[in-house]
């Protein structure tokens, strides 16, 4: 799996491409620790690029998440496709995380 | 068996021919033992004359020895001879019969380099030729009468010194003793021209058998006993060359004369030419022609005054 | 081949091959050179001292021949100017030959009729015999000694001339004859020739003692290539250089006799004359035009190079057995420690680690090699050892984990059917767990009210804390199930429990469903899961609408809610996990919810037990041995026709 991050307008943007699975999501969690630091308010996870997510991928997500409400900055999903969306549909992420159609739009949230 | 018949048949041959009384003969020879005589001296080596009953002894001839002056006096009975010789010493009354002609042809040559332009004997006009004495120069000089022209003669001493040094044009030489002589001191046969009497109707034989009318008269089968054993010593020597070599040089070395072998050996090779020739039937023989031809050329000459006839000169045996 | 064998002999020997043939290649460089140097060389001087022999005694003999021709010029030109009576002659020539012991004779002859005008032959000679000086006179008509060589030659040519050696009482000899001219009525006239004889012993003499160092010498050739003086005496006089090459039958011999009379000096290499090959020399002696020949034979000068060559050759063969040792011996320095390692290793490879290691002194690359093999031997030691450790703890937990797992699978209900006594509903699941603990399960109870709770659940994760946190929530579901109402209720209070201290965020997908088995009348919640499969007689198998709901043990104050369909008598409902649509083969591809209802359809008339075991072969069938990830939970309610 590949990781790509860049910083927008004060926004932390994840890029995952891949799978992230019970292997991958332990890259995903050393990566997301080193980077922390850099995280102000807004993280946006550009989803575009994943093919597939495991449980374990979910659970990192959640991690990630309970991390950062710790610093009060705040998680976007952006950009989900296939069968990463219907995953996310199906454990109910959509109605606890803000989820959004282009990565444009999660960037307007740092307003 | 054979071999055991040829060991017990040698000694009883020779046993045999010890116990006939062995009749003594002296023979002469014209020059110094050399191969012009190898014949002669392998006959005597291999006891041939012994066999056919003859004690002989061999006389050297030399310079200053005369064959016909010692039938003459009786110091010899037997000789060798230049017919032209023979027939002369006949005409001025020396009554001595050939009674084997060995030499059936003439080894005479005159010997020009090729440089010098001399290219048929017409060239020698007005030319330096050095040329043998006596009886050798009868044929030049019936050549020379013969076409006409006057080359300037020098007389030619045993030696082709004259000629190697360049003081003469052209030489007279034997094939088979001063021919070889030139080609020992490095001159090559391709740098010479030859002319042999042979092709001038001028062939004179050569060394014949002469013996006494007296002494023919009395010991025919004496005479011809040595005719025999004579051409099988020739017969041998052609033969078997290198034994005739060694004889004649071990004949030479006694003698006291500078020798060696690869001139004696020319020298034999050259004689089987004329004692041979293309035919061996005739050895010994001495046609009616030559004997007219050599008689003519002597009257020409004005050598000789009377001619004797072809009978009464030769008396071969058979 | 020839590498894979050089390969297979060590480097030892290959370093000593190398350097033998790199060795023998110098020498061989170095044989050649000297040999090629030392033969130019040798000949060189050879030559140089050659040419010294030859022109000191070609000096000698010429300061000799022409003192001796200075006699009877001076004669001539004596009696060129003066007549003399007989004893005037005889005076003179006797007084001069006194006066010239080097001649051995003096002579002249006069033409015919040129010393007295009625006297044909004239000829007066003074020559010694023994010690006495004899006086003859000589000529008559059987001795006309102007047809002699000595005589003519000199007339003829009408210069002096040196005649060839001729034999007198066993003495070489030669004379030297010079014209004897006089004006008569102003015409030049040849009135006779003068010669002197002289013995040519002492001319032999320095010839024959020419010795070009150990086996060359030199003989004299007339000009007509008779053999005048020559070790061999055989040849003095008897034979020619032409003949003897002609009884050889050797036609380059007599080719260079050719030459040498031709040319004034020369050299030939390598002539194989007289029997020897030999360098050989010669030079013209300018008075009498004979050569003198030097020959060498090349044995001898060869022989020297070949000494030379043999203590070259013994030396390079010396030098490369000694490079040879000493290349193996290095090599063996080197090589033998390895050597020693290499069987270490071996050692070492076999498990020995005990081993004692070598000291290896210095500093080099072989010590070097040595300290590593030693420290790796110690890390190997250590790594073992922790190994060890590491496998005796992992195979604890392993051990561990497979009692946790059958712990876990115990816990889950196995007996088949569960209510026998239930003639409305049957319920048949089946879990085939992956080979880690894994977190999936499922479990049903019956509730008051012919009301009948089950659900299927996947917890997040896998190993330990995954069935550790299973464990807790099939015990909290257990617990709570009694008192729950609605499936929601049962959420609410499961989700509420999970979520205290859950930092970990660990969760659990649930699908947990209440059927009121006397009306069909079936009430269910969601916790994140995937949906359920209705399948019913006549209809494609269908996934039932569910309401929202995330995964539980995450949100704590989630609301969950319950949503109610009826299910009609034959409706057979398909519980699951994502171990079923996930189940992947060794392409990548996913067994998804497609082939999840096209396998039910095919088995949709089939009892549950056999739409179970169906759904079950068809994911191993479609995964063909890839390894299975995940567990894989099928559960399936009847609700039966009776």
């Amino acid at each position: 799996m590949d990781i790509v991050m860049r910083q927008q307008d004060g926004a932390v943007i994840i890029y995952l491409k891949g799978r992230l699975d019970a292997i991958t999501s332990s890259q995903f969690d050393s990566y997301v620790s080193t980077i922390f630091e850099n995280i102000n308010k807004l993280v946006i996870i550009n989803l575009s690029g994943l093919e597939y997510i495991s449980s374990a991928g979910l659970r990192s997500m959640l991690a990630f998440a309970k991390q950062l409400k710790s610093k009060d900055a705040k998680i976007v999903f952006a950009e989900l496709k296939g069968s990463v969306k219907d995953v996310f549909r199906i454990s109910g992420f959509y109605t606890i995380f803000e989820i959004v159609e282009n990565e444009s739009d999660a960037i307007k949230l740092t307003v | 068996m054979i071999i055991l018949v040829i060991i017990f048949a040698f000694p009883t041959i020779s046993f045999s021919s010890q116990d006939v009384t062995l009749k003594k003969m002296k023979f002469v020879l014209q020059w110094l033992p050399q191969g012009q005589f190898a014949g002669y001296f392998v006959g005597f080596e291999k006891g041939y004359y012994r066999k056919h009953g003859i004690d002989l002894e061999i006389i050297n001839g030399g310079p200053d020895i005369s064959p016909a002056q010692y039938l003459k006096e009786g110091k010899a009975d037997i000789s060798t001879m230049w017919l032209s010789t023979a027939i002369q010493k006949r005409a001025e009354g020396l009554n001595i019969v050939n009674i084997a002609q060995m030499f059936q042809r003439s080894s005479l040559l005159i010997v020009t380099m090729k440089k010098s332009g001399i290219k048929t004997p017409k060239d020698l006009h007005d030319k330096k030729v050095s040329i043998f004495d006596g009886d050798f120069a009868i044929q030049p000089k019936a050549l020379f009468r013969l076409l006409n022209i006057t080359p300037q003669l020098i007389p030619q001493s045993a030696t082709v010194n004259l000629f190697l040094r360049g003081a003469v044009d052209a030489t007279s030489a034997m094939r088979y003793n001063e021919y070889h002589t030139i080609l020992s001191s490095g001159i090559n046969e391709d740098e010479l021209t030859v002319f042999s009497f042979n092709d001038y109707n001028l062939g004179f034989p050569e060394d014949g058998i002469y013996v006494t009318e007296g002494f023919i008269k009395q010991h025919r089968d004496l005479a011809c006993a040595f005719v025999k054993a004579s051409i099988e010593g020739w017969s041998r020597a052609f033969a078997n060359p290198d034994e005739a070599v060694d004889i004649v040089l071990k004949y030479m070395k006694k003698a006291g004369v500078p020798a060696n072998r690869s001139h004696q050996r020319w020298m034999i090779m050259k004689i089987k030419d004329v004692i041979i020739g293309n035919n061996d039937t005739n050895i010994g023989l001495l046609s009616k022609d030559s004997y007219q031809m050599v008689i003519n050329e002597l009257f020409k000459a004005q050598l000789i005054k009377r001619m004797t006839t072809y009978e009464d000169f030769y008396r071969p045996c058979k | 081949m020839q590498i894979d064998f050089l390969k297979s002999k060590g480097i030892a020997f290959r370093l000593c091959l190398v350097f033998s043939v790199c060795g023998a290649l110098v020498f061989s460089l170095i044989i050649l050179t000297n040999y090629l140097y030392s033969r130019q060389k040798t000949e060189e001087q050879i030559n140089k001292e050659v040419n010294a022999t030859v022109s000191s005694a070609i000096n000698k003999v010429e300061s000799v021949l022409n003192a001796v021709e200075k006699v009877p010029e001076n004669l001539a030109m004596f009696f060129e100017k003066n007549r003399f009576e007989e004893h005037e002659i005889k005076d003179i020539l006797c007084e001069t030959l006194k006066r010239n012991p080097e001649i051995f004779g003096l002579s002249i002859a006069f033409e015919p009729n040129k010393f007295k005008k009625d006297r044909v032959y004239a000829g007066f000679y003074c020559f010694r015999k023994k010690k006495e000086i004899v006086f003859e006179q000589y000529g008559s008509d059987s001795d006309k000694y102007f047809y002699q060589d000595w005589y003519q030659l000199a007339k003829e040519l009408q210069s002096p001339q040196w005649s060839e050696p001729y034999f007198e009482e066993q003495t070489i000899m030669s004379s030297y004859s010079v014209p004897l001219y006089r004006n008569v009525d102003s015409k030049r006239q040849l009135i006779g020739i003068i010669v002197a004889d002289i013995s040519l012993e002492w001319l032999s003499d320095i010839v024959q003692s020419i010795k070009v160092f150990q086996t060359g010498y030199a003989m004299l050739i007339s000009q007509n290539g008779t053999i005048v003086t020559h070790p061999n005496r055989k040849l003095i006089m008897n034979e020619t250089f032409f003949s003897i090459a002609e009884e050889k039958n050797d036609l380059k011999m007599r080719d260079i006799g050719r030459q040498m009379l031709r040319k004034d000096s020369g050299q030939f290499d390598n002539a194989d004359i007289f029997d020897t090959k030999a360098h050989v020399y010669y030079s013209k002696i300018p008075s009498n035009e004979w050569r003198l020949i030097i020959l060498f034979p090349s044995e001898e000068m060869l022989q020297d190079i070949k000494k030379l060559n043999l203590i070259v050759v013994t030396l390079a063969i010396t030098g490369i057995a000694m490079l040879s040792l000493m290349s193996l011996y290095v090599a063996k320095t080197i090589t033998r420690p390895l050597t020693n390692l290499s069987d270490i290793t071996e050692q070492i490879g076999k498990g020995n680690l005990e081993i004692e290691m070598p000291e290896i002194q210095g500093n080099d690359e072989v010590a070097r090699l040595s300290d590593s093999v030693s420290k790796m031997r110690f890390a190997l030691k250590d790594y073992i050892a922790q190994l060890t450790n590491a496998t005796i703890a992992k195979e604890r937990i392993e051990s561990e984990l497979r009692i946790a797992h059958d712990i876990q699978m115990n816990i889950l209900p196995k007996t088949f059917p569960p209510f026998p006594d239930k003639a409305e509903f049957d319920i048949f699941a089946m879990i085939e767990p992956a080979r880690e603990v894994g977190g999936d399960f499922y479990d049903f109870y019956l509730l008051d009210g012919d009301r009948v709770c089950f659900l299927v659940a996947d917890v997040s994760g896998k190993g330990v804390p995954a069935a550790l946190f299973m464990s807790v929530t099939k015990t909290f579901f257990k617990v709570f199930a009694n008192n729950a109402q609605m499936p929601h209720h049962l959420l609410d209070a499961v989700n509420s429990e999970l979520s205290e201290n859950n930092d970990s965020a660990m969760f659990v997908t649930v699908f947990c469903g209440i059927l009121h088995y006397k009306t069909g009348e079936l009430y269910f919640a969601n916790g994140g899961h995937l949906p359920p499969v209705l399948v019913r007689k006549d209809t494609p198998p269908t996934f039932i609408e569910m309401p929202d709901g995330v995964v539980l043990g995450v949100f704590r104050d989630y609301k969950y809610e319950t949503a109610k369909i009826r299910l009609q008598k034959g409706d057979k409902l398909i519980l699951y996990t994502d171990g079923v649509t996930e189940a992947m083969n060794d392409k990548n591809e996913l067994y998804d919810s497609k082939r999840l209802i096209n396998c039910l359809k095919i088995t949709s008339h089939m009892s549950i037990q056999d739409i179970t075991k169906n759904l079950m072969r068809d994911v191993r069938v479609f995964t063909e041995g890839a390894p299975q990830s995940d567990d894989i939970t099928v559960l399936c309610i009847d609700f039966k026709e009776q």
